[in-house]
């Protein structure tokens, strides 16, 4: 490992940009003149729309006996507060008292706040409120099709698509048509595909490729299945197009459970857990 | 000698011993006397205004708008001088404050410390495969979209030239959470909604 990696992708961007300024003076030909041109093989964009978790993740157990380490540490070594001092001296008033007591009863209580009150007000403030739970109803009824459901990790937008006469569970994808940048085509295939499903596509440039190479006995050109990566922003499915027949919102670890193990294989590349 | 006498009184003030004489005389007398006494002032004469030199006032001025200019200059080429930080000291009642708040710490038993080193020890191993892992992946994902982009570049130089062009969208990008738990649906907070008035400019 000569360069952490966010080096090596920056040093890509710079490459990238000095390499398209040199192109750009020869490609001023348009897209529209490229329309003539045709290419070694069918292109095709594929959106990978991304839920991100909405909660933290859960703790593994070494996180959790490490974070009560470190907060009992803080305690050990941080000064006393406002509070716990005025706690103390209360309860030194309150010995002084007791003994002043004995010697001379009959003294009048005044009604004072003690802090100790305050920290049971301060309880009973706490426990009147109820945080919305970790688990939600999706996930009890295991309804895949809700982004509801596994708050804690990210979640990817699989559908059922017909590809070459049969049905796969792949992302939303399209055909690249003459005139369209792929970036483009990837839009088109999300909103056509999945209806009102609302996404930001990250970046121009797709973030991995499948080739698929046809039998040699056919005719056939290979094809190029570029991904894209989209950051889910609200909507719901609509299958109504009657592009895919089915969807489901899964984890990284669900994918297996759906996709066809090639297809997975590619899916590997540009998808991790961090 | 009386006729002289009358003319005096007639050219000093009333006497206050002859009033009669006086109120006969106001009605007697054709010109009544019209000698009044003026308000006192009690005030000195006024001081002759001191001359100033405009010149003399103009270089005042000129002296002090150079004096501003020389710090702004002096500001602008050097920003802020901070105090050095060796300098800083906390006033004494602050450290006297410090002792008093000084917590109690717990005598720790030879397992008890025992255990939290190894605990370290083992966080630090967990945070270092962990940093590999991301490293790995960041060098994974660069390798998928070199190869993406080389792939596209064979198949047609102008979708490349489209792919790695800057997303400016992407610039101004604002990211919330992950929190430690949902938000809660129609939630209506007890004390309102925070609503910034500040003005915009």
């Amino acid at each position: 490992m000569a360069y952490p990696p966010i080096f090596s992708s920056l040093m890509r961007c710079i490459q990238l940009c000095s390499r398209a300024k040199l192109l750009r003076a020869q490609s001023i030909s348009s897209l529209l003149s490229s329309n003539q041109i045709r290419h070694g093989s069918i292109l095709y964009s594929a959106v990978c729309v991304e839920r991100y978790p909405v909660i933290t993740s859960n703790k593994s157990t070494i996180e959790e006996r490490f974070s009560e380490l470190l907060s009992k540490l803080e305690q050990e070594n941080s000064f006393l507060s406002d509070h716990e001092v005025r706690h103390l001296k209360e309860e030194q008033a309150a010995k002084m008292k007791q003994e002043n007591a004995d010697e001379e009863s009959g003294n009048v209580d005044t009604e004072t706040v003690t802090a100790l009150d305050l920290e049971d007000k301060w309880d009973a403030e706490i426990k009147s409120f109820t945080p919305a739970s970790r688990v939600t109803q999706a996930d009890e009824q295991q309804n895949q099709k809700s982004v509801e459901r596994r708050l804690e990790s990210s979640l990817y937008l699989l559908v059922k698509q017909n590809i070459a006469g049969r049905e796969h569970w792949v992302l939303p994808q399209a055909t690249w048509e003459n005139g369209e940048t792929l970036r483009q085509t990837a839009e088109r295939a999300l909103s056509s595909v999945c209806g009102d499903v609302k996404a930001t596509v990250l970046g121009n440039a797709p973030c991995a490729v499948a080739k698929y190479e046809p039998p040699k006995e056919d005719e056939e050109k290979p094809i190029k299945l570029f991904f894209y990566k989209a950051w889910y922003r609200e909507g719901n499915v609509n299958t109504d197009s009657g592009l895919a027949s089915d969807y489901v919102w899964v984890t990284k670890e669900e994918f297996k459970d759906f996709c066809h193990n090639s297809y997975n294989g590619h899916l590997k590349k540009f998808i991790f857990d961090m | 000698m009386a006729a002289i006498l009358s003319n005096l009184a007639k050219l000093s003030l009333s006497q206050p011993t002859s009033t009669v004489f006086q109120s006969c005389r106001i009605h007697s007398q054709v010109n009544p006397l019209l000698i009044r006494a003026t308000q006192q002032l009690l005030a000195e004469p006024m001081k002759k205004k001191k001359r100033i030199d405009p010149s003399v006032l103009a270089a005042k001025e000129a002296k002090k708008i150079k004096k501003i200019e020389k710090e702004i200059k002096k500001l602008t080429r050097f920003g802020r001088i901070l105090k050095p930080v060796a300098e800083i000291e906390l006033p004494n009642k602050q450290f006297r404050l410090a002792k008093e708040r000084q917590r109690e710490t717990p005598v720790l038993s030879f397992e008890e410390s025992e255990e939290r080193a190894l605990l370290q020890k083992q966080w630090g191993r967990y945070r270092t495969k962990m940093w590999v892992h991301q490293y790995q992946v960041y060098d994974k994902l660069v390798a998928a979209q070199a190869e993406a982009l080389e792939e596209l570049k064979a198949e047609s130089p102008e979708l490349y030239q489209e792919a790695i062009k800057i997303d400016y969208n992407m610039i101004a990008m604002n990211f919330e959470g992950p929190k430690l738990t949902p938000p809660i649906r129609d939630y209506v907070p007890p004390d309102g909604d925070y609503v910034d008035t500040s003005r915009k400019y």
